[in-house]
Order: C-alpha cells, then sequence, then structure tokens
C-alpha cells in the first residue's frame, strides 16, 4: 500500500467511536489501522467489532467479509459495497 | 422519504456541538434557508423539510422556520415538530405536541439553559416504566441528559429502556460505572456449551437495569457439566446460558435411533449434573430453555418423530423444568417468552457460530440477559405483595357514579368480557399470595358492585384492603400500606387514567406504576406479562394469603370494640403451634426471609439450601416454625428462628416475624419456645443480635424486652445480646398458648 494513502484517516466517523467502542481504543485511525496497532482487536473482540458494524450502520455482513476485515481500509470498503 | 441525502444532512449529533462546519455558509447552507423561507409550502406539501437534518441547523434559523409558518397561518405539522426536537432544538411555544414530545421539548430546554431541574427529574421518573414511549424518543432524552446534565433519574431512564435501542445501549455503556456505583453488588458465574464471553456485557447492562452490579466471571469453555457438579462458593448466581448446537451438536451419519440416544445420554449428564448442583450449592443456578421458534425445523413431521429436532427441544426443556421443580434453588427462564420481541430471524446470527461457536445474536443475547437479570431481582427482591386496583374503567366498563350498576360493563359479552377477564387475572395473582386493595374515588357504595351486579368475577372479600372514597389516591395508598403492613416498595397500581399514574408517580415514587395499555382489550395479556407479578415459587401460603388478612381484618374492627388492649388480647384466644422445620415448609420459610422487613432482627436473606443446611445436623442447628391462629381463623406460618448451636452455646442467626400478627405478643411466646428448646438441647448461653435496616427499628429492643443482656462488640454493626439459661426466666405471654407438635 502506498504510503500517502495508508496514512489517511477513515471517511467514515462512526468507525473512529466504534473502535473507541468495542477497542477502548482513542488514538488517530488511519486506514492501515489493524490488530498489529490495537492489542485488544483478537479474534473474539473481532466479533464484538463486526457486531457494531453491523448495527451502527444497519447492515448484515456475511462470512467472507468478516474474514476480510483485517484493517481499518477493509471496513470502509465493505461499507462502501453495502452502499453505505 | 426525500432524495436528499448529503451526508452533513443525515449527521446525527445534536446542535448546541456545533459541528458539521464544513458545510457553513455553502451551497446546501442556502438550500437549507430557501426551504425555510418557504417552509409553510414545504410544511402543507411534506417536501424537502423531512431532509432537513435539523442537528446541523442553527437555533436562529430554525426559529425564523417556526415565525414563516406563524405567519403564514400554517400550523407546524406533528413530524415537522418531532424532527426538530429530536435534533436537540427548543420549539416555539404554544405547539401542540404529544406528552412524550413535552417531555423532550422540556429537556432540550433544559439542556440548553439549565432551567426547571427538579421539574425534568419527576417528569423523567415518570418515563422510567412508561414502555410506550417512542424507542428513539427516549433514547434522545436520556442521551441529552446524560451529555449535558446526567442525574440519577436520567441513568435510570438510560438503563430502563437501553434494551430498546442500540444508541442508548452505547450510551449507557460509556455511563455504566456512574450508573451502578451505588448499586449492590452481585457475583455472578456465567458458564454454557458454546462460547459465553460475549455474554457478559449484555449480562452487566441488564442488572444494572435491574438495580444490581454484576461481576461476572467466566467458566473455561466446554465446562458447564463440570461448573454444576462441582459449585464453587463464591458467586452468588450461577448463569447457565443453554443453546441446541452447543448443547446436542447433530450428527447424521449415525441412523435417527442413534443420533437420539446421543442427545438423550448428554441429557442424563446435565439431568444429573443438575441435580447435583442443587444437593451442594448455596447460589442459585440459572438457566434457559432451548427457544423452540429458532430451532431448525424439518418440516411437518419435526414434533413427533424421533429424529425431530423440535420433538428433541421440548424433551430436554421438559426434563430441565421437571428438575428446576424438584429442586429448591435452580430457575428456568423461558427463552421463547424472553426472545418473543425479537423476528426469529435474528435469534441466531450464523456467521458467528462458524465463527466463533457464539449461539446467540447480539439482540438475542441482551434479550436473554434481561430475562435472567428479572429472575434474579426476583429471586432476591421478591414479587410484588399487594396490587391496588382502580374501579371505574380499570375493573369494569363505564363510571359506577354516573351510570349505575346495571350499566357497568364486565361479564360474557363484548367489551364488557375483556374487563371479566381482567378481574379473572386479579383473582389470578390473588390465588399466589399477592394482596389486592381496592383504590377508587367513589362512594363508599361502589364496593357492593361486586356483590350486585350479576358478572362481576371478584368478591369484595378478595380485596385485602379497601380506600374507596374521595382522597387523594397517594395518601389512600399509604393508608393501606399501613394498615396491611406493607411498604410502598411492594405495591402494584393500575389505573386507566393517566393523571392518576403521574400523581401517584409524583407523590410515591417506590410504588411501581406501569404505563396500563388504554385499549382494556389489551390489558389482561399485558397483566399476565408484568414481571414484578412472577412468583419465584408457590407455596401452601401463598394461595391462602388473602384469607389471612381477613382474619386479621376482622380482629382488627373487633378491637375497636373490645375496649383495651389487654382484653382484645385474651378475647383473641390465641394458639401457637410451633414444629420444627420440615420439607414442605420449607420454601415458605425461605419465603419469610426474602419478604419480611419490619419484624426481622437481622434481615439474612438466607435461601432454602441454607436453611436446609442449618437444619440438617440436629446437634449443631434448630430451625422452629410458629403457626398461629385466633378465633377469627388461620393466620398460617407467620414466625420463625434459625438458630447454630455450638456445645453450650448457640447464636439466633435470625428471628422474624410476619407483620400480620405484629402486636400481639407472638413473638415474646415464641422466642420462650426457642430458648426452652434450645436448653433442652444443653444449650446455656443463646445470642443474638440486632442488625438495624431501614425498617427494622421496631424491634431494637426486642431482645432487651425479653430478658437479653446486651453484650459487648462483635464485629457486626448493630447490638449483641445474650441471654443466660440458667436461672433466668424465659420469656412468654399469658395471651398465647403453646401447642407443641415434633
Amino acid at each position: 500500500m502506498d504510503v500517502e494513502i495508508s496514512t489517511r484517516t477513515p471517511a467514515y466517523p462512526q468507525i473512529t467511536a466504534i473502535f473507541d467502542d468495542v477497542f477502548q481504543y482513542s488514538e488517530p485511525l488511519t486506514v492501515s489501522t489493524s490488530p498489529n496497532d490495537i492489542e485488544r482487536w483478537d479474534s473474539l473482540q473481532h466479533i464484538a467489532l463486526v457486531q457494531a458494524i453491523e448495527t451502527t450502520f444497519g447492515i448484515k455482513l456475511s462470512m467472507d467479509e468478516m474474514m476480510e476485515i483485517q484493517c481499518v481500509g477493509d471496513i470502509e470498503r465493505v461499507l462502501r459495497r453495502h452502499g453505505v | 422519504m426525500s432524495s436528499l441525502s448529503h451526508p452533513s444532512l443525515q449527521h446525527r449529533e445534536p446542535a448546541a456541538s456545533g459541528r458539521n462546519e464544513r458545510d457553513a455558509g455553502g451551497a446546501l447552507g442556502k438550500l437549507i434557508d430557501m426551504a425555510i423561507e418557504v417552509a409553510p409550502e414545504c410544511a402543507r406539501r411534506r417536501a424537502i423539510l423531512p431532509a432537513v437534518d435539523w442537528s446541523a441547523v442553527p437555533p436562529d434559523k430554525v426559529a425564523i422556520m417556526f415565525d414563516t409558518l406563524e405567519q403564514a397561518g400554517v400550523p407546524c405539522p406533528g413530524w415537522l415538530a418531532r424532527s426538530v426536537l429530536m435534533a436537540g432544538h427548543v420549539a416555539t411555544e404554544g405547539l401542540e405536541l404529544t406528552p412524550h414530545l413535552r417531555v423532550l421539548q422540556r429537556v432540550n430546554r433544559f439542556a440548553r439553559d439549565g432551567d426547571g431541574g427538579a421539574e425534568i427529574d419527576a417528569l423523567v421518573a415518570g418515563l422510567i416504566e412508561d414502555d410506550t414511549i417512542e424507542a428513539d424518543v427516549v433514547a434522545a432524552i436520556a442521551r441529552r441528559l446524560l451529555e449535558s446534565r446526567p442525574s440519577d433519574a436520567a441513568r435510570k431512564l438510560a438503563l430502563a429502556h437501553a434494551h430498546r435501542t442500540h444508541d442508548l445501549q452505547r450510551i449507557v455503556a460509556t455511563h455504566l460505572q456512574d450508573c451502578v456505583r451505588e448499586l449492590p453488588t452481585a457475583h455472578l458465574r456465567l458458564t454454557g456449551f458454546s462460547t459465553t464471553q460475549l455474554f457478559a456485557g449484555p449480562l452487566a447492562l441488564a442488572f444494572a437495569a435491574a438495580g444490581w452490579q454484576a461481576d461476572v466471571s467466566q467458566s473455561e469453555y466446554g465446562t458447564a457439566l463440570a461448573e454444576l457438579s462441582n459449585p464453587a462458593e463464591e458467586h452468588d448466581a450461577v448463569i447457565l446460558v443453554l443453546d441446541l448446537a452447543g448443547f446436542a451438536p447433530l450428527d447424521w451419519r449415525n441412523p435417527p435411533d442413534e443420533h437420539v440416544q446421543r442427545w438423550s445420554e448428554r441429557l442424563q449428564f446435565l439431568g444429573s449434573a443438575l441435580t447435583a448442583f442443587s444437593e451442594r450449592a448455596k447460589a442459585p443456578l440459572l438457566i434457559n430453555t432451548i427457544p423452540c421458534a429458532s430451532a431448525p425445523g424439518a418440516g411437518l413431521l419435526d414434533g413427533w418423530h424421533a429424529a425431530g429436532v423440535r420433538r428433541a427441544i421440548e424433551e430436554i426443556n421438559r426434563r430441565i423444568l421437571e428438575v428446576a421443580a424438584a429442586s429448591a434453588n435452580i430457575l428456568v427462564v423461558d427463552a421463547d417468552v424472553a426472545l418473543a420481541d425479537l423476528p426469529v430471524a435474528r435469534h441466531v446470527d450464523h456467521k458467528l457460530w462458524y465463527y466463533g461457536r457464539i449461539a446467540y445474536s447480539a439482540d438475542a443475547a441482551r434479550a436473554l440477559a434481561r430475562a435472567f437479570a428479572h429472575a434474579w431481582q426476583l429471586l432476591r427482591r421478591g414479587p410484588i405483595k399487594v396490587l391496588a386496583v382502580d374501579f371505574d374503567n380499570t375493573l369494569w366498563g363505564g363510571v359506577y357514579g354516573d351510570d349505575g350498576v346495571e350499566q357497568l360493563q364486565c361479564g360474557h359479552d363484548f367489551p364488557g368480557n375483556a374487563f371479566r377477564d381482567l378481574q379473572q387475572e386479579c383473582l389470578r395473582l390473588r390465588n399466589q399470595g399477592i394482596l389486592l386493595a381496592a383504590l377508587s374515588k367513589n362512594n363508599e357504595d361502589a364496593m357492593t358492585v361486586f356483590e350486585r351486579h350479576p358478572d362481576m368475577v371478584l368478591r369484595t372479600t378478595d380485596f385485602a384492603a379497601k380506600a374507596v372514597n374521595w382522597s387523594p389516591k397517594p395518601q389512600n395508598i399509604r393508608e393501606v400500606a399501613a394498615e396491611l403492613n406493607v411498604g410502598l416498595d411492594s405495591f402494584l397500581f393500575l389505573d386507566d387514567s393517566p393523571q392518576e399514574r403521574d400523581a401517584m408517580r409524583r407523590a410515591c415514587p417506590e410504588v411501581r406504576v406501569p404505563e396500563m395499555p388504554s385499549d382494556p382489550a389489551e390489558r389482561p395479556h399485558w397483566l399476565r406479562r408484568q414481571v414484578a407479578t412472577w412468583p419465584v415459587r408457590l407455596t401452601g401460603e401463598d394461595s391462602a394469603r388473602h384469607s389471612y388478612y381477613a382474619a386479621a381484618r376482622s380482629a382488627t374492627e373487633w378491637k375497636a370494640s373490645a375496649g383495651n388492649h389487654a382484653e382484645f388480647l385474651r378475647g383473641l384466644e390465641q394458639k401457637l403451634v410451633v414444629s420444627p422445620l420440615d420439607l414442605s415448609t420449607l420454601p415458605r420459610i425461605a419465603q419469610m426471609h426474602q419478604r419480611t422487613n419490619q419484624f426481622n432482627l437481622t434481615t439474612l436473606r438466607s435461601t432454602e439450601a441454607e436453611i436446609a443446611a442449618v437444619a440438617a445436623d440436629a446437634t449443631s442447628g434448630l430451625v422452629l416454625q410458629g403457626r398461629v391462629s385466633d378465633r377469627f381463623g388461620d393466620h398460617g406460618i407467620v414466625i420463625t428462628a434459625v438458630s447454630e448451636i455450638n456445645g453450650s452455646d448457640a447464636v439466633l442467626r435470625s428471628f422474624l416475624m410476619s407483620c400480620r400478627v405484629i402486636g400481639r405478643e407472638v413473638e415474646r411466646a415464641f422466642l420462650g419456645e426457642v430458648l426452652k428448646q434450645l436448653a433442652r438441647r444443653g444449650v446455656s448461653r443463646v445470642a443474638g443480635s440486632y442488625i438495624p435496616t431501614a425498617k427494622n427499628a421496631l424491634v431494637r429492643d426486642f431482645y432487651r424486652s425479653c430478658g437479653f443482656v446486651e453484650a459487648e462488640g462483635g464485629d457486626s454493626p448493630g447490638t449483641r445480646w445474650v441471654f443466660e439459661i440458667s436461672g433466668a426466666e424465659f420469656p412468654g405471654s399469658p395471651y398465647v398458648n403453646i401447642v407443641q407438635e415434633q
């Protein structure tokens, strides 16, 4: 991923709130923020993250999308696909 | 809705935060200015304005819109007022608003100016039990208060409605520490046959809403049966979240018979583990049934075929219920009732099951957690004790004073049959031990309706107390509470009038005042679903309780004519039957420990298992009970004492008596009998303590009055008392005739 793009902040402000709620993570997010940066982002909290995305945006993610989400940028891509 | 959906138009923060600067003075701002300019036309056609996000519009522009409407003589439509209020604005004065939106309007003004805080608290308190308020409106009210001026009332409101919207759940989760700080702690052990980790959060929220701070510890994955067989001591309750896929995995490689045999074996293990738990554990177990509605059905044979999934679920549930019915400390939550308000498709999120063996969706977890919290609350605080009911348009249709007896609606035909069914529900509650109190603004003769109208189900004698007069109901309910010797927090008040309900909430905040549906057809079903009326366990005392009160009332009426108190007591011809605890009365003795507040020396809320443990060994424990009767009838088991014996020393762990027989010297006679029986077992010194609570000042000097001597210290709060048996005179009463029973 190109450096300029990977440091961009997420286009959906709600994602910041979700990360604060789910991981108590309040550092600035970039699209490349991933489980490597957030200690609490383990496989169990990943479920809580998916649930928070679903309820916040009123969408239902699939099993594949659950696996696809590896960083904040992936969340954006999934949201755009759902027409959010 | 309209297509005007720029992201900033959908921005959902309140206006006060001054966000959305991105577009200030930009194209969008101009567009909204234009819409406001032609507001009357837009309002009439419901055009453009519905798409505006008012939280992004400054208050002065909102004011201009209201002015424009007023000048054009166009009344502000309800939808417009609603969306402006929801966005946090204060609407112009004199607008027609629904009662709930009026509260929102007050809250918005309060958040802006800080005016009228005490008023706001009373208004907000009125919404706590009101489940007719729209979820997003109550969420807006609670959120605004918590973010601007948090108060206890606001926290309670948010907790009470948190299960209804995600928005509120988020807010409550962030304020949870403040919400639960003052609450008693419940140490919960969470276990199950699938992953239960994500249940802890919903449990904490649900318990907070029920008035407890939940401290949840998790069992290791897959250890549910071991947890039950070897219950740990340190928990207040064990919660077992049961699900079908985790408990009885499907394996169709085997023929159907073997498949059934597999889960039958597992069911036997579970049954044995539950039985082991109920014998060993002191803490209760809360377990849910497996929900039927969301089960993977397999067509027309599913309910009866050997391999039918629904049949399997029903058998599993029946077995759990059987074990629970025979156990003193297992409570079963009906999952189908708990999940009834949730569409079946949302009970399970299948990808989460495959990802991490998560058996229930987040929504279902919240609903089940709520049901567990209700069960816990009922177990610890008990159901209500008194149902106070209004007459006109509540127990019957019509107004007695205006219509006369014949015109009142109550019978087998529409619409009187709905009222008749509500009376049936009242009677059902009476039979399960809840006292009925008549609370009606009427001339006193309204009470005769029950005898004069041919189709009334209730009879005058079904009411344990009556306040039929023109005094304010809060005043009447206090008098009824004093007469029945029951605290106001044990009352549920049913009244069709919103004004009466509101007045009651303001004057007596302890009384539970649910929003009864305005449609009489909805009420019988609604009353059945009032959790506060659900019994945890029924004892023989419950179905006879109303007759005990009738006996007490006859005695009180007679007392007025009996001259002095001694004459009254002598004339009562009281009989006290003292007997040791037995299995059939154990539930009643435990129930008395949970219910009794006033005549209770230590207010120890012992469970059936704890009391049975003391009584099990005659050398180290003595549990006695007393049944009282008098010339007016039987009062049932009304007094008990739990003592622990250690050689020549004994300690009265609890000594408590029902308020029905306070002031009749029964307690002196009973205590004397307890001391004599302890003496017979070689005890020479009996210690007791008085631990003060908000409600038991009545018994502060009880031990002194019975010949006990105050002793030093101990580390517990309250006072300690000692009775030396040698040479002392046993307390007793000349007005109570003791009958021994072994």
